[in-house]
Order: structure tokens, then sequence, then C-alpha cells
């Protein structure tokens, strides 16, 4: 597993190099550019992931887009990560009316259909709104709506610690309330959020490219990874173009060696 | 001798499998359900599908040769300038269910289709002024209907409208089409039987149709629709997109078909609403005739043919598609690409490009937004060709996709849109398009349901599409559409930009298809056509 | 034990309700409302044209449409949805059934296949099998639930699979989260010390403590089965519950809207409500189930 470790290791720290130095590996033109005689060029040393539909550096465009969309979504993934600590934390350990206010408020919000208010979003933004401001709202939108799923898992899981025999044993050791929270609870509980961000990733990213369907997603020429793996969907693409998989290919990656470095380090002592 | 006795083989070999009558089920997908059987209802394009597949009318309009030929009527009469027109009707017609179809049927039809109430469809495109329909019985098989001012194309119209039996109403009414809606699973398919008691017969006096039945699958996903074709599941695809069409064309060339540039055309317009909700510095430029033409020379129209549709579609230069051969005006050309010529007429209108963008007189930048229908790869590439094209000229374009219904809301409702790219389906008959032309048209996108015409132009458009409208020549309505295309080639209120090609693919297993251009492109002939094993 | 029953199912209800009216004021208040396909068809007259909008308006006034919903749905009337032109009970008669075997069978299986897979990962930390789980779960996250049917579709499964490859990595995520919180607890330490064997360590000692918890996981496997369904029916022609709600999204049918919002946050409130008594039934503290 160590191998494996330095391998995840190695692989995040590519991934963030690249993200640093994407601007000045790839203009704006590298990635908007339609080389119109070059469409759907298989991978040569000119384009070495091919160009697509119109003509633009895949690679280039990967590289952006995975740029964007994973920062943007780590962003989001920490804020409905966050606020699902706060009201999942806040429920399972206050209990009482608090937990079944909390209950009823994060049941009612899973059930909302959500889809209009971004449509109203949507429909209030000026249709002007620059590239980097469309996707930036999308995946703000998407962290403050995401946290209610999650948040009954950390319910859960509070509550279970907060009945265990260690807390117990603490509390009749004499332990103040914020003390054990923050020294016996939160800790046994950052797996379980750790789980939630890592889920939570990979989810934001196809959500972004779902939403773009709806027209919030990101604007052209910026590219985004939601909206490179959109053209997966399509299957005649799939069949005579498979390098058109490496969006898939990069954000599994990613996500794969975050999760190992993070369960990794959580199973050190 | 050589080719006659393959031929005969083949001929023989067609017959015999024709022995069994109605064999063969038709399987082909419907992108969506059908929202009513009610052929007088329909407004969607399966229920359209399902009208053309079950309903029987008295003229029907051959796809293939685009000349109108008698159904139900065996012949036709237009008089009083195009107000009236007497029928008279086969003998022997009968309805699905076994009851006789005569003129009382057509009477009731067309009583029931102009009924206000009903608020039909169908009825819309006869309406021609205020006043009621009369309608006269003259005998079982002979009637008479006039209308209260001329209908343009009046023949070509009865080809929408489907004969009802006046003795039974609803989606289980009997049919006098080919075939009869048999089952219908919501979300999954409709299965429609051979109709026994069609009229219609072939060359040797075998009844037709030929199949026994066709079942519609429902499946919005274009990708699996394609799927299935490849695995046989079904026999025809319709208004296939040109990814597919090469996709599948490497498969199986025979399969598919190009049958030429389609009736409709994608085309680009500006808000010109006075009342929109839009700057007024915007209002200013969009309102300009050199720079709407300016635009239009700056688009690379071949690189769209190109590159978005693969070489299956041509520049358009109006509102008409080169294969409307009559009423196409071959004067028009399509606008070239050309930067220059476009920077050339923005400097007649105060424009300067600086750099790398263009400032109108007053020093602000141009940028504007284009929205269109999101889902829709075709467009959304067209999209992102046109903001690169007008980059090269300085202008800056957002371009924004939404879902239909938002989309929609903005561009009839609220008018709160820069520009817009949608495309427009066409019939073959200008009187199709009034409610575009006609500046108090809703569908005069750019500026509707204008009071008065805002510009002489439209003014003079207005006067040429009401004399198309009651002439009853036709080289005098000819002679008014000419005029009017040259109109708006000048004018540019619509930028067009491509006529797609009406592709499709058919299974080697189907016979006797001839793929049109004129909707239903493929099974337009269904009665005849065959199912091999 | 009635008492709680009473207590849950008015909860289920009243924000099942809540949701609907808030839903119907999202879709009223909307971009879209009250507009259709036909606005653009050049061919219709005014009048025609006037009709379609009423018709498709209906439900202008929330308040009142919603006043009116209730009543009917004291009386089993759902509504008439304009854009499919058919009654809402029989739309959702039709559909529930094709969604509910789906949510049921694909999410339990997606749920079992989770499990398997964080015992594995549990049991083998160091092995191949570990690391390979690990990536198939993230390729599974990552890659869209439309693609994911596209590859049923190809192989000729069922869509349920699909489903239940849309749940497994969540279902995976968080088992193993808290399984391996579980098995780094003081007890179980102690039973390994103790020299008792792997599988009772497992069974006894890690599982047993964190049931509850993983009773959780049914609710949370709902939610993303239902929200799965949506495209793996469209693409797979299921006409379920999920192909009706992209229609009607599209259509904004409010009537369907505000029937399928009800009927979904029924169900998924209702398995959340359950798991929350099994949890409160585990681990008895201070504040009882909602």
């Amino acid at each position: 597993m160590t191998r494996a470790f330095t391998a995840a290791a190695w692989l995040v720290l590519l991934f963030t190099a690249l993200a640093c130095v994407a601007p000045v590996l790839f203009t704006r033109s590298s990635y908007s550019e339609q080389q119109r005689d070059f469409i759907n060029t298989a991978p040569c040393a000119r384009f070495p992931l091919g160009t697509d539909d119109l003509g633009r550096d895949r690679l280039a465009r990967l590289v952006y887009g995975a740029r964007t969309s994973l920062l943007l979504a780590c962003v989001a993934a920490l804020l409905a990560t966050a606020a699902a600590a706060l009201v999942g934390g806040a429920a399972g350990w206050l209990g009482g009316r608090i937990e079944k206010t909390a209950l009823w408020g994060t049941d009612l919000f899973v059930s909302l259909p959500w889809l209009f208010l971004l449509l109203t979003v949507r429909a209030l933004l000026p249709l002007d709104v620059s590239a980097g401001a469309s996707v930036a709202i999308t995946f703000l939108l998407l962290g403050l709506l995401g946290w209610a799923a999650p948040a009954r898992v950390v319910r859960s899981r509070v509550r279970s610690l907060v009945a265990s025999d260690f807390v117990l044993q603490a509390r009749a050791c004499g332990l103040s309330g914020t003390r054990l929270f923050l020294r016996h609870i939160l800790p046994n509980v950052r797996p379980v959020l750790l789980a939630q961000f890592f889920v939570s990733l990979p989810l934001f990213v196809l959500s972004e490219a779902n939403l773009g369907v709806l027209g919030l997603g990101v604007s052209e020429p910026l590219p985004s990874l939601g909206s490179l793996l959109r053209e997966l969907q399509n299957y005649s693409m799939l069949s005579s173009r498979p390098w058109a998989l490496a969006p898939a290919i990069l954000l599994t990656s990613v996500v794969a060696s975050l999760y190992a470095l993070a369960t990794r380090t959580e199973a050190q002592p | 001798m050589k080719r006659i006795v393959p031929a005969i083989v083949c001929q023989a070999a067609l017959a015999l499998s024709l022995c069994a009558q109605g064999t063969g089920e038709l399987h082909f997908c419907l992108r969506a359900d059908p929202k009513t059987f009610d052929p007088q209802l329909v407004e969607d394009e399966p229920s359209e599908t399902v009208r053309y597949l079950t309903g029987g009318v008295l003229i029907r309009l051959n796809r293939s040769t685009q000349k109108l030929e008698p159904e139900l009527a065996s012949s036709w009469r237009i008089s009083e300038n195009g107000r009236r027109i007497d029928f008279h009707l086969r003998p022997g017609l009968q309805f699905s269910d076994g009851s006789a179809l005569t003129a009382d049927d057509v009477a009731w039809t067309i009583k029931r289709v102009f009924d206000p109430a009903l608020h039909s469809p169908v009825g819309d495109v006869f309406r021609s002024g205020p006043g009621d329909v009369e309608t006269r019985v003259i005998a079982p098989d002979a009637v008479t209907v006039r209308f209260p001012a001329p209908v343009s194309a009046l023949a070509l119209q009865f080809d929408q409208l489907t004969i009802q039996s006046h003795r039974a109403a609803g989606d289980q009414a009997p049919v006098a089409g080919p075939f009869v809606v048999a089952e219908y699973k919501p979300g999954n398919y409709v299965l429609l039987r051979r109709n026994n008691r069609y009229w219609k017969r072939d060359a040797n006096g075998r009844q037709l149709p030929y199949l026994a039945g066709i079942r519609l699958d429902i499946q919005q996903n274009r990708d699996v629709e394609s799927l299935w074709f490849r695995r046989g599941e079904i026999h025809l695809i319709g208004k296939l997109d040109p990814e597919l069409y090469e996709a599948l064309a490497r498969e199986s060339p025979a399969s598919v078909h190009d049958a030429g540039p389609s009736l409709d055309w994608v085309q680009l317009w500006f808000n010109q609403v006075s009342a929109a909700p839009i700057s007024a510095v915007r209002k200013g430029w969009f309102a300009s005739t050199a720079f709407r033409r300016a635009i239009s020379y700056a688009i690379n129209r071949e690189d769209i043919c190109r590159v978005v549709y693969h070489g299956h579609a041509k520049p358009a230069a109006g509102p008409v598609s080169v294969s409307n051969r009559f009423w196409f005006n071959a004067a028009l050309k399509p606008d070239e690409h050309s930067p220059s010529r476009a920077l050339e007429l923005l400097a007649s209108d105060g424009f300067r490009k600086r750099g790398d963008t263009l400032f109108d007189r007053a020093g602000t930048a141009v940028e504007f937004s284009i929205v269109t229908n999101s889902g829709n790869r075709l467009h959304e590439r067209i999209l992102a060709m046109i903001q690169q094209d007008l980059a090269a000229i300085g202008i800056r374009v957002h371009t924004v996709t939404l879902d239909f219904p938002s989309l929609i809301e903005r561009i009839t409702r609220t008018y709160d849109y820069d520009a817009c790219l949608l495309p427009l389906m066409a019939g073959l008959d200008p009187s199709d398009q009034m409610n575009v032309w006609l500046s108090s048209g809703a569908e005069h996108q750019w500026n509707p349901r204008q009071a008065k015409p805002a510009t002489p132009w439209e003014a003079e458009v207005d006067a040429l599409m009401r004399t198309q409208a009651s002439a009853s020549d036709d080289e005098a309505r000819k002679a008014a559409w000419d005029r009017v295309q040259q109109i708006v080639h000048e004018q540019v209120p619509f930028i067009f930009l491509v006529n797609p090609d009406a592709m499709c693919a058919i299974s080697p297993k189907l016979r006797n298809g001839a793929p049109a251009l004129v909707w239903p492109q493929v099974f337009w002939n269904v009665e005849r056509l065959v199912i091999t094993p | 034990m009635l008492g709680v029953l009473a207590r849950g199912l008015s909860r289920i209800v009243l924000i099942s309700l809540l949701a609907g009216l808030i839903g119907s004021v999202f879709v009223r208040l909307g971009p879209g409302f009250g507009v259709s396909a036909e606005d653009l068809d050049p061919r219709l007259s005014d009048a025609t044209r006037a009709e379609i909008q009423r018709r498709n308006s209906a439900g202008k006034d929330v308040a009142a449409y919603y006043g009116q919903w209730l009543c009917g749905l004291a009386h089993g009337d759902l509504g008439f949805s304009p854009s499919l032109k058919r009654p809402v009970t029989d739309l959702l008669r039709e559909r529930a059934g094709v969604t509910a075997t789906e949510v049921a069978a694909g999410g339990a299986a997606g749920i079992a296949a989770g499990f398997l897979l964080a015992v594995v990962i549990l049991a083998c930390p160091r092995a191949v099998a570990s690391l390979l789980c690990g990536l198939g779960s993230s390729l599974a996250l990552s890659l869209p639930a439309a693609v994911i049917a596209l590859i049923c579709l190809w192989l000729d499964a069922n869509p349920l699979w699909a489903v239940a490859a849309a749940v497994t990595p969540h279902a995976l995520q968080y088992l193993t989260g808290v399984l391996s919180a579980s098995a780094m607890s003081d007890h179980v330490l102690a039973a390994r010390a103790r020299g008792l064997g792997r599988s009772r360590i497992l069974f006894r000692h890690v599982l047993t403590p964190v049931a509850g918890e993983l009773a959780a996981v049914a609710g949370m496997a709902v939610s993303i089965a239902l929200g799965a369904s949506i495209p793996i029916e469209a693409i797979c022609s299921r006409a379920g519950i999920g192909q009706l709600v992209w229609q009607a999204a599209l259509a904004r049918d409010l009537p369907v809207l505000v029937n399928v919002t009800v009927l979904l946050a029924i169900v998924t409130i209702g398995a959340n409500t359950l798991t929350d008594m099994v949890i409160a039934a585990r681990n008895p503290v201070r504040g009882s189930l909602p």
C-alpha cells in the first residue's frame, strides 16, 4: 500500500503543478481557438490528445477545464461539507428540539425541486455575465444546496458517538461540553466528513455538466470538466474517438488519489 | 436475357413476400409521447406522425414529386378565386369499422375543425378572414366548401385535414387511413395495425398497405435510436443528424440517404423590439441594416456547413431553400464570408476597429449575447463558430444556451435578449409563413405584433404577403414572394445561415423506401413499404 | 410505539405537503412558466395561441391552485396535465411501479455491493483488491449517470444495474468511513489483543455497534437512486417517474410537478424517518424521535 500511497501522492502533486502552470503552458487561445481544418483529429505530435468537433486542442481544454472545475468543485464540496458538519453536528450533539428542527429542515430541503430555483437564478443573471463568473456562481449554488443529505449522515454519526461508552466515560470524568465535542466527537466524525467531501467532488463536477443543459454551466469558450464529460453521452463519439475518455480518466485519477491519501492519513495514528 | 432473368426472379421474390397479405411490422421511433390522437388537435410531431399513418385525407401531397394527388376525393375543383372547392369522393369508401365514408362525414369534419370552441390548429391554416365556412352536401359523394375569404394554396391545405366519422368521436374513433391505433402504452410505444378496409390498391389490384402493422417506440435519445438501428431493432430514422449520419455511413453506406437541402433553415436575428429591456446603445446597433449586413458577411457559412454539418448543408440565401424548386428565388446568393466587407459596412455606420476590439461612434466596445436552445449540439457549435468569426472583426459575443421554455419566454414574452439563433421548419408554400412576414404576426421574431409596420420595407412586405395570399394565379404569387425574398435579403432582419440536408437511415430490409425532402421524409408512402425477412 | 408511528407519519405528510407548496411556488415563479413550443408555430392563429397559453397557465395563482389541489387530493383527483393531456392520477399509476422497482432493486443492489466492497477494503487494506475497489468506485462516481445508462444499454443489462452503479460508490464511501472508524475503536483493539478471529471481530465488534448508522445508508440510497433514475429512465426508455419528471420540468407542467414533488418527498422522507427510528432505537439518548 506504501507504493499506492506514493503513486497517489505523486499524482496529486502532478495535478496541482499542472493546475498552477496551466496559464503559462496554455493561453486563452490554446483552448478556444478553432483550427477548422483539423476537426476531430486523432492524437498526434501537434495535438497530443487530438482535437474536438471544432478543431480545438483537447489537451489544452482538458487542463484548463480540469483546473477550473476541480478548484471550484473543491470549494463547493468544502462549503457543502462544512455546512453539513455544522447542521448535522449541532443536531446530533444538542438533540431535542434542535435536532428535530434540523431534521425537519434537512428533509424539506432535500425534497424541494431546486431545479426551478436554479432556473430562476439564471433568469435573474444578465445574459452577458462572464464565463468565469457564470461557472463560479454555478458551483457556489451547488455548494449551498448540497449540504442537506450529508447533514443527515453526520447527524447519525454524531448521535451514535454521543451514545458511545467512551463519551460517557469522558462525561463522567467531568469533561465540559465544548471540550468533549472538539476532543472526542469531532475527530471521530472526520472520516465521515472526508468521505462526504470526496463523494461530493465528482458529484459537483457532473452536476455542473447537467446544469449546462439549463444554461447555468460554463459558457463558451471556457471549458469545464463537466462539459467535456457531457461529450461522453454521445455513443458514436465514444466508439470512434476513445481518447475522448481522457476527462473521465483524469477525474477518476484525481478522486481516487485524493481518497487514497485521505484514507492513508486517517489510518496513521 | 441475362438481365431479364434476375429481374424476374427479384420481382417474383417480392411478389412471394407479399403473397401473405399484410406481412411484417415496421419499427421506428417517436421522439416523445403523442399528446393527442384527435387529428384536429395535433400540434406536436409525434401526434402528427400518428395522424399521418392513420388518417384519411381528401387530397395528398406526394412528398417525392411535390404534386397534389387525389386520395379520398377522386377529383376537386377550385373556383371563386380560391373561396370555393368542390369535392367528388371515390365510390365505396369505408372507415375502419366498416361504416361508409360519405360527404356527410366531410361536411361534419369541416364544421368541427372550424368550431371556435375547438381551437383546432388545422382550422387555423384555412382561416383567411372573418366569417363562417359553409359546407353543402350535394350528393352522398359530393360536397362543396365555401370560405369567407380566398385561401391561398387551398388544395394543399387539405393534406392536413383528416376526415372523421360523424357517428363516432374520441380516441377510439374509426379512421380511413392505412393503419389503425391498436395499442398505446404511455412512455413505451404506440402499436398500429393494418386497416383492412383501406380503399387504396396497388397496380395489381392488391389491397394496401403491405405491412401488417407499425410499432412506434418512444425514445428521446438519438444515440440510443441509432444503437437500435444498428442492431436491426428499428427500420428507419428520419431527420438524422450529421454526426450519426457519418457514423452509420461508415458502417453501412447503403443504409443512409441524403436527399439534399431540406426546406428548413437555421437563422440568427437581432432583437429590434422598441420596448425590449436592453440598452439603447444595443438597440441602435441592431436597428442598423449596415450592422446586420456586416454580421452576415462576417459569418463563415461554408465553415458551418463543413464543420458542424460535415458537408451536409448548404449556405442559405433567404427564407426559401433551393430544394423548394418553384418558390426559390434563384437570383439570390448567400452572403460570402468577407471580414473586410463586414468592416467596410461597419465603418460606413461609424464603427471603428482599434486593436482587437470594435467600437461604435460613441466609443462603446461592441459586445452582445446570442441565445439558443440548450441540448442541441449543432446549435451550440454554430454559436461557438459565430463567436470566433465575430471576434475576428472585434466583436465580443457571449453565447448562452437556455432550456427551451426559458428561451421561448425571452423571445416571445419578455424580449429580454440581444440576439437569438434558432431554426425554422418551413413548408412548401409561402402561406405557411404569413405569421412570420406580416409585421403584425406573432412569429415576426425580430419585432413581433407591430400595431403598424415600423419600417417602410416591412410595410412593403406586408402588402406583398397579402397579395400572394389572395392571388389565385401561381405566377402572380411567385412574383410577390420573389420580391419579399429580395427585400429580406437586403434588409437582413434574419441572417439566414444554412439549409441543413434532409438525411435519413433506412434498413436494407425495408423496400420501396424513397426518401423525400418534405416531412414525413421516409414513411410518406407507408402503404407501399415492405419488410423483407 | 403507535405514538411514535403516528408522529412519524404526520411528519412525513406535513413536510411533503410543505415541499409541494414551496415547489409549486418555484415552478410558478421560475422562467418559462405558461409557454410552450407551440408559441413558435407560425401556422397558429392568435385565438389558438391564446387558448394554448390559457391551458398552460393553469395554476397562475399558486395559492388558489394549491388549495384546489388539496381539495382534489381529498377526492383522489390529482389534476390534469396540460403538457401530456392526461389525468395525473393515470400518469402516476402507470409509472410508479417502474420507478419503485428500479429504486428498490437498484438501491438494494447498490447497498449490498457497497457493503461487500467496504468489507473487502476493511479486511484487506494492503491488497490489490482494495485498490481496485477504490478505483472502481471513483470511476463510477466520475461517470455521468447517462453514460452508465448507455453502457447498460450496450450490454443489454437491466437498467436497475445502472441505478445500482450510481448508488454503490456513495454507499461504499460512507460504509468504509463508518466501518473503518468502528474498526479503530478501543474495544476492537482489545478484541484483537485477546486473539479473536477476523470474522468474529468483524461481525460481533465492528458491525454490531454501528448497525444504526448502517441503516442510515438506506435513506441516502433512496435519494441517490431517485436522482439517478431520471437520466437512466430517459435513456433506457423506461416509462417511470424519472422520465415523467424530466418531461414535466421541460414543459413547466405544474400539476405533474406538484404531485411528483409530494410523492418523492413522501418516499425520501419516509425512508429517512424509518432510518431515524432505527438509529433512535439503537442509540437512545436525550431528545427523542421526530
